[in-house]
Formats: structure tokens, C-alpha cells, sequence
């Protein structure tokens, strides 16, 4: 999802909670209308979608069938039609590959560490922002915490490696005062800490745009009939504020989810050798290590394939789940 | 020349190339599929002869694709070499002589894909290096460099995609991915109907490469590939010459001793390290085989053997005793060089080619810096045990054609590059044009100027090299160093058992040894311990190690 997009939608979606001084909604649509009825209707709509819908089929849905190399013995070198079919062979072996499944667990973990310790933290940077009063000093903040994002990871890590490593800065200074050095950058048991450390420095001040928009979209009335009723500055936060900024939180939520597999596969091939495999494989870069590193493409297929139906049924999931609590999700039924 | 120690990098900045590749060679849908060669050649596979899988049906079958040799002895060498250690020239012929008398070009454009352990020089249209050659070769050879360290995931997806593929490539022999043979046939020429025997009388500095050299690029029953020879020696441990001296330190000469040296030097306050992750190193001075080792009829892989365990052993004392460089530790291979040069490591482990690039990195800046090989030593200190370097270290490949005249211009092209030292043309691969890449100073030794350090690179050796030899004169006393270490290493060196015979493993035991590459990792870091490696082992038996012996065995002669 573009930046953009999830902008309209944060405020839309701010838009609904607030009753007072919303239009009223549009009439619901009338499902009698014909289908070339409908099309006259919507045309200029399905005319603006059609570009996107076009890259997507070419650039997603398309190339979606290489994925029957999954259950080929695939050689590049002579071509999907004559690898010889396999069948399940490949999914066998991942299943019973002990690599497969830590690079599994250190996903899950990763993702979960970071949904409880990363998340969170552009909402709190958004509401921080968001009491600041005077523009200019918004202004700078916001972009000072946002900078990072358009470093890459290769230099983000030579920081970290500078500051932390053990010939970094941080353990140059120990010495100096006669501490002994520490090496962060080669422990695994805090690499954990290390790699949410990394993304939220990176991250954190890009993720806060979108809630600062939904922010901004909040009807101020709302705020000085709170006031009116005495409510102080935390219970505005609480009655006022979050409720603006459900929908958006909850909408994000079910993207991270479906994505809770993809964790970072630049940031952890960097630091793979520093940690070990055992800490640092995560799927991403267990596919790319049997895929392009040894060859063994239909393997690293069937391992991705896995991969995708699990995230497929956790955005699924979550999307239910959020109807459940009576939000829109990602999308809904009408 | 790269540091095999490199060969494996995975830093990337391609994200998920995998899906991206696949997909994309797909989306091309059946039109594409329908013109790619690969296709075509699919159909055959299975009907031709498969690679022979005897030691004899392999030297038979090599041995009818070789071009003769026809040794070509234009300069004595100053130094020659001793138990087939490389010679050395410490002057330069005043005359030079002309091997190739007219442009050997017809003016054709071809697309050269090659590794770059350098800074990516500029492209052809401002390169007057390129330009040059170019125009003494009556052709246009246009380089894609692509950095050295990702060259192996380079090649995987180029060679996935056939309409990538550019005329010639150069593939290390460390980067030759699994299944090779089948893109050799798909993708490549072969070249023996246009050199083997005495066609290739036709290409006079073709001829001058040693047979071992061409036996090694032959793959699938075919000659495909054009050879970059290597020095019976390929990797060595260098120490900080200068910088031992300033201590009152000598080269470390048992296991131990390096360890002890290694820890002496380390002073973190002075940003300062014994070594760097010598782990390449360690197996040689340990005696591992290159991949398998004979005993009593029977092939041992190179992980059961007892030396592997004992390179482990000696591997996890170095990295407990802090003495390697932290950024070393945690994996930070690329920038190996610029600590050693800097003087922030003492010790490291590279390819012996490394030696001369360093010395025109540094040099200029730091006319003090001295780097100097280490004498081999057995851990106890007694005489090591070295196993012979390939024949080849580097490949090039012709991408396949209809036209069998645009294979006769590029091996012409090659004839020129392989031009022996002692030739105009070698000068102008090696050193680029002579009052604008270098300049001769009152010793008649060319000099790099600053554009020909800027601009001339190994590229064109890459593609095809005569015989090597150590003629860099330019580097005061390098010559004569480097020839005379490896004279000393001469007598300790021995072919392995597969020596010179390029066998092509079946596609489905490609990757049963890379989860050691990890495992050694590990271990040295002192995550894992020789526990593992026991489990790894037996892993690695059930998964096919067994079958590989067994496939293996069949090279063994009688």
C-alpha cells in the first residue's frame, strides 16, 4: 500500500468517527442496476483504476505461475516446460528441513517482538508531535526523526557496526576509561533488541505520517466540548483522540499482520555472519540462501509458496477480526 | 585477482531476487519461451551422451577437445620457476615483441560481463583505456563490471534469464553455480571444433596456455571455456612487513605462535588487531583437501577428515583470544582489505594476486606499507602440506551463436588478450597506453600514471590469460619476493586427488556442503561447538553424502 493511499484512507476512516460534522452518508447503493448500467456509472472510476489493475496483473498475478516450479525439479537452464514434475516432493522436504523451521521460528518471534516494541512507537511519536504547539519545531522534529528512512540498510547497519561494534565508538570510550570493550553487533542473544533498535531509528519517524494525518482530521470541536465537560488532557487523549485514531491503527495492523513473515531481509543478510544463521535466518533469507545461493530453486519456491499461504491466512484472519470489533479492515462485504 | 576467501558474500542489495526472476523469465510468457535456446536444447538433454562418470571416460573424452600446445618462449625469465613455480621477470624487454600483426577484429560489438574486486572503473565512453584496446583490437568489447563479492548471485540469475546473458562471461571457478553443465550446452559455444588439436594453431597465444588449463574448462563433453591459468599457489597469509619490523616482531611460523603473535599485537586503544577472519587460511595451514582425500581406497570429504577438525579447533583458540578485528567477527568481509592496508589488522589471509593490487592501492599514500607472504607451516611447525591450485582459477564463456564467424572474431579478440609478457599487446592489457596510463621512468619501468589507476583493471585477463607469470616491476623487489616465496613453497606442494579433472556434480548434491559454510561460522564464533559438527556430518551422509562418494569414486583410476 502507497503512502498515499493509506492516507485517504486514515482519513476516511477519521472522517466516519466523526458524527458531528460529517455530511450525510451517501445513498446506498441499489444492487437492481444492471451490470452496463453500473459501468456507465462508474466508468471514469474504472478508467483511473485501470493502470494499477494493469501493473498488477502483469507485474503480480502473472508472474504468480512461475510458483508451479514448486513442484518441479526446476533448472533454470532448460526452462519451466522441460523441468520434470515432481509433485510434493519439494514441500516434503521443506517440512522436514530443521533450517526451514528456524528460519520459521525467528520469523515469528521477530515479528511478534516488534509488533509489541515497534508498532506502538509512531503512534506515541505521533501524539508527542501532535502536542507540540509551535509549527516550526513540529516541523524540524518531523523531519529529523523521519531522515533516516532514506538511509539504506547497508549504511544503517556500518552506523550501528561504528557506534556498537567492538571497534566502535561505544567501546572505544569504555577502554578509554579503563571499562573493558562489549560487542552488541555480535550477540545473538540480544540481537533481538538489536534489529527492533535498528528498524525503529530507521522506521519509526516514517511510520508516524500516516497518524499524524488522521491526526490532523480530527474535528477540534470535539477536543473544546471535551474541555467544556472537563475533561483533562489524558482523558481527551483517551475519549478523543485514540477513538480518531482506531481505525487506522487497526487498519495497519492487518497489513502488518499479513506481512508479519517479511521481516527486513536486507537488515538480516547484513548481519547474518555477525549473529549466526541461527539467530539471523529468517525466511526471506533462507529462500534467497537455497534459491540463489545454491541453485536449488523449486526448494526455495516451495518454501516461499509456504510462506505466502500462511501470510494469506493471517491477513484473513485479521480482517475477521476486525469486522468482529466493527471496524471496516481492509476491506469488507457490502 | 580475487580472494577465494570472498567468494561467498552475502550482502545483496537486490531484494527477494529469487521471486523476482522467476517471475519475470515467465512473464515473458511463450514467446519467450518459444525463442530461447534453452528450450530447444531441453529437447536433447535427455537423448545426448551425459558427461562421462569414469576417470578414464572423462581424460578420454577431454582429451579429444584440447587445443595443442605450442609453448611460446619470446623473454627468459630472470627467475624461473622451480617445481612448477611461477617465473619471474624483474625488467622489462627493451624491444617488445608484436604476437598479433593486424588488428585481429572485424569490427563486431560484443558485451563482456565481468567481476570487479575494485572500485567499478568508468564505461566504455570514458574510458580511454577501454578505448584503446578497443581500437588495437579492430572491436568493441563493452564490459559490464559487477562487483566481485555478489558475482555468484550475479551469474545465477543472468544465467536464469538466457536473454540477459551477454556475449562473453567470465565465471570464477568459486562461482560456477549447480547444474552448470546444462547451461554450458544452453547457453555457451563450444569451442573444440574451432581449437581442439591442431585448429588451434591458428590462435598462436591460445596455444602457449598449458593443457591442464584447458582440460579444466572443459564441461558436459565440451570445451567451453576459455581459461585464466593460475600459480601452483593460490592463497597465502600476509603480514604487515613494516609494521612487524616497528615492533620487533617475525612472521609467526607454528599454529600457536600465530595465535600468540596475534594476541601481542592486539591493542584495541590503538584500534589496532592481530588478524583478520582467517578461516581460508586456517584449512591450508592445516592441510585440508581441496574437497576430498584418499585414504586406504577409500574418499574421505574434506569435512570428515581430522585436518578440517583440526583448522576448527585452532580457528575457535584465534577468535577466543580477541585478537581478530571486531568487524571481522561479525562479518564484515568487504572491508578485509582496507583494515589490513590501514594497519588496523596485521595478519590476513588473501589470494596471492592480492599482494600487487594492494601495493597500487597503497603505495602512492604510504610508500612505507609492506605486505610480505608467510613461509607455509605445518601447525607444529613442521613442513606443511599444500595442495596444488586448479589449473584454471577464472572462466570465459562464449554466449552460444549461429554465426560461427562471431565466435572466430571473439577468439581472435582472446588470441590478442592472451598475449604472453614480453609482447606490446600484453603491455597494453597490463598497463594501457604508454605516456597517458603510464609513463616509463630512467629504469625504462612503466609507472602507473593517476587515469591508468583509475582506468586499467584485470578485466581483460579475466576473459583469457597467457601463462602466469610475476612481471610486476613496477613495485620495487616485489618481483623477486613473490617468485622466490613460491619457489619455497614449491617443494611442499601436491595435487589432490582430483587434481585438473573439472567433474560436474549431480545437480541434487550442489548444496549438501554449503550448510558447513554456516556451521564454520558458528564454531569459530563459539556459538556452535565440534558437537555440531559431528551432527552436521551425519546430515550430511543421509541427505546423499554417501551417493556423492560414490559418484566421486568412479573418477578414481584403478
Amino acid at each position: 500500500m502507497t503512502t498515499t493511499e493509506s492516507i485517504r484512507r486514515a482519513q476516511l476512516a477519521a472522517h466516519k468517527h466523526d458524527d458531528i460534522a460529517s455530511p450525510p452518508a451517501p445513498p446506498p447503493v441499489r444492487r437492481k442496476q444492471g451490470l452496463k448500467a453500473r459501468f456507465r456509472r462508474d466508468r471514469s472510476l474504472v478508467l483511473m483504476a485501470l493502470p494499477v489493475v494493469v501493473l498488477l496483473v502483469v507485474f503480480a498475478y502473472i508472474p504468480l505461475l512461475g510458483n508451479v516450479v514448486a513442484f518441479q525439479s526446476y533448472s533454470p537452464f532448460i526452462g519451466i516446460p522441460a523441468s520434470p514434475w515432481v509433485g510434493l516432493e519439494n514441500f516434503a522436504r521443506v517440512f522436514g528441513d530443521p533450517n526451514f523451521w528456524n528460519a520459521v521460528r525467528n520469523t515469528l518471534v521477530i515479528t511478534g517482538f516488534q509488533l509489541v516494541f515497534f508498532f506502538p512507537v509512531p503512534i506515541a511519536l505521533a501524539l508527542l508531535l501532535n502536542s507540540l504547539l509551535r509549527p516550526a519545531m513540529r516541523a524540524t522534529i518531523q523531519a529529523i526523526v523521519y531522515l533516516p528512512h532514506f538511509f539504506s540498510w547497508v549504511l544503517v547497519v556500518s552506523v550501528f557496526q561504528q557506534l556498537l561494534g567492538g571497534a566502535g565508538l561505544l567501546s572505544q570510550m569504555l577502554r578509554a576509561n579503563g571499562w573493558s570493550g562489549m560487542d552488541i553487533m555480535t550477540n545473538p542473544d540480544t540481537f533481538l533488541f538489536l534489529i527492533t533498535s535498528q528498524a525503529v531509528w530507521k522506521d519509526a519517524g516514517w511510520g508516524i505520517i500516516v497518524f499524524l494525518a488522521a491526526l490532523a482530521a480530527i474535528d477540534p470541536e470535539q477536543y473544546e466540548a471535551a474541555a467544556v465537560d472537563g475533561a483533562n488532557r489524558w482523558r481527551r487523549m483517551w475519549h478523543v483522540t485514540l477513538p480518531g485514531l482506531r481505525s487506522v491503527i487497526v487498519l495497519l495492523l492487518i497489513l502488518r499482520l499479513g506481512d508479519a513473515l517479511t521481516v527486513g531481509f536486507e537488515q538480516m543478510i547484513l548481519q547474518r555472519d555477525a549473529v549466526g544463521a541461527e539467530a539471523a535466518e529468517v525466511l526471506d533469507t533462507f529462500v534467497y540462501y537455497t534459491g540463489i545461493q545454491n541453485g536449488d530453486w523449486s526448494y526455495a519456491a516451495a518454501a516461499g509458496l509456504i510462506k505466502g499461504v500462511i501470510s494469506l491466512g493471517l491477513i484473513l484472519a485479521a480482517n475477521k477480526v476486525a469486522h468482529l470489533f466493527g471496524e471496516n479492515g481492509v476491506y469488507s462485504k457490502s | 585477482m580475487p580472494n577465494h576467501s570472498h567468494g561467498f558474500n552475502p550482502v545483496t542489495e537486490s531484494r527477494k531476487p529469487l521471486g523476482r526472476r522467476s517471475f519475470l523469465g515467465l512473464l515473458g510468457g511463450a514467446a519467450f519461451l518459444a525463442a530461447s535456446p534453452t528450450l530447444l536444447t531441453a529437447c536433447s538433454t535427455s537423448a545426448s551422451v551425459p558427461q562421462a562418470t569414469t576417470a578414464g571416460g572423462l581424460a578420454d573424452a577431454v582429451a579429444k577437445l584440447v587445443p595443442k600446445y605450442i609453448p611460446m618462449n619470446l623473454v627468459q625469465p630472470d627467475i624461473p620457476g622451480v617445481n612448477g613455480s611461477t617465473p619471474g621477470f624483474t625488467t622489462i624487454p627493451t624491444k617488445l615483441v608484436k604476437s598479433v600483426p593486424k588488428p585481429p577484429g572485424s569490427g563486431g560489438a560484443y558485451t563482456a560481463m565481468s567481476p570487479a574486486w575494485w572500485a567499478i572503473p568508468r564505461g566504455l565512453p570514458d574510458n580511454a583505456y577501454y578505448q584503446a584496446v578497443n581500437e588495437r583490437l579492430g572491436a568493441t568489447v563493452e564490459f559490464q563490471a559487477n562487483d566481485g563479492n555478489t558475482y555468484g548471485d550475479k551469474i545465477q540469475t543472468v544465467l536464469a534469464s538466457p536473454r540477459d546473458v551477454p556475449d562473453w562471461v567470465v565465471i570464477p571457478s568459486w562461482n560456477i553455480p549447480p547444474r552448470f553443465g546444462q547451461a554450458a550446452k544452453g547457453l555457451f559455444t563450444d569451442l573444440s571444433p574451432y581449437l581442439a588439436g591442431d585448429k588451434v594453431e591458428k590462435y598462436p597465444n591460445l596455444a602457449n596456455i598449458p593443457t591442464a588449463a584447458w582440460k579444466y574448462s572443459c564441461f558436459e563433453g565440451g570445451l567451453y571455456g576459455l581459461p585464466m591459468p593460475t600459480p601452483l599457489v593460490n592463497d597465502a597469509f600476509f603480514y604487515r612487513t613494516d609494521l612487524f619490523e616497528e615492533m620487533g616482531l617475525e612472521q609467526p611460523k607454528t599454529a600457536d605462535e600465530y595465535i600468540a603473535i596475534a594476541k601481542e599485537i592486539t591493542d584495541p586503544s590503538k584500534n589496532r588487531w592481530g588478524s583478520e577472519d582467517v578461516w581460508n587460511g586456517a584449512q591450508l595451514m592445516h592441510g585440508v583437501v581441496p574437497k576430498w582425500k584418499l585414504v586406504d581406497g577409500t574418499l574421505v570429504n574434506k569435512f570428515e577428515t581430522e585436518e578440517y577438525r583440526a583448522a576448527l579447533e585452532w580457528i575457535i583458540k584465534l577468535f577466543k583470544s580477541g585478537a581478530v578485528h571486531p568487524d571481522a567477527v561479525a562479518g564484515n568481509a568487504q572491508q578485509a582489505k582496507p583494515r589490513f592496508e590501514s594497519g588496523a589488522t596485521l595478519m590476513t589471509v588473501d589470494g596471492v594476486g592480492g599482494w600487487h593490487e594492494a601495493l597500487g592501492r597503497v603505495l602512492p599514500t604510504n610508500p612505507d606499507f609492506n605486505m610480505q607472504p608467510m613461509d607455509f607451516f605445518a601447525p607444529d611447525g613442521g613442513d606443511p602440506v599444500l595442495f596444488s591450485g586448479q589449473p584454471a582459477g577464472i572462466f570465459s564463456f562464449i554466449k552460444k551463436t549461429d554465426d560461427p564467424a562471431r565466435v572466430e572474431e571473439l577468439l581472435a579478440l582472446a588470441n590478442f588478450m592472451a598475449a604472453p609478457f614480453g609482447t606490446e599487446e600484453n603491455l597494453l592489457i597490463t598497463s594501457g597506453v604508454e605516456g597517458k596510463h603510464f609513463e616509463r621512468d630512467d629504469q625504462n619501468i612503466p609507472q602507473m600514471t593517476d587515469l591508468g589507476r583509475a582506468e586499467v583493471t584485470s578485466t581483460y585477463q579475466f576473459l583469457v590469460s597467457p601463462p602466469t607469470v610475476n612481471s610486476q616491476v613496477q613495485y620495487p623487489g616485489f618481483v623477486q619476493a613473490k617468485t622466490e616465496w613460491e619457489a619455497r613453497q614449491a617443494p611442499f606442494v601436491q595435487e589432490d586427488v582430483f587434481f585438473g579433472m573439472q567433474i560436474q556434480e549431480p545437480p541434487q548434491y550442489g548444496s549438501l556442503g554449503a550448510p558447513f559454510d554456516d556451521l564454520a561460522k558458528d564454531i569459530a564464533r563459539g556459538r556452535k561447538s565440534l558437537k555440531d559438527l559431528d551432527s552436521e556430518i551425519a546430515t550430511w551422509k543421509q541427505n546423499g553424502g554417501e551417493k556423492l562418494r560414490e559418484f566421486y569414486a568412479g573418477f578414481l583410476t584403478a
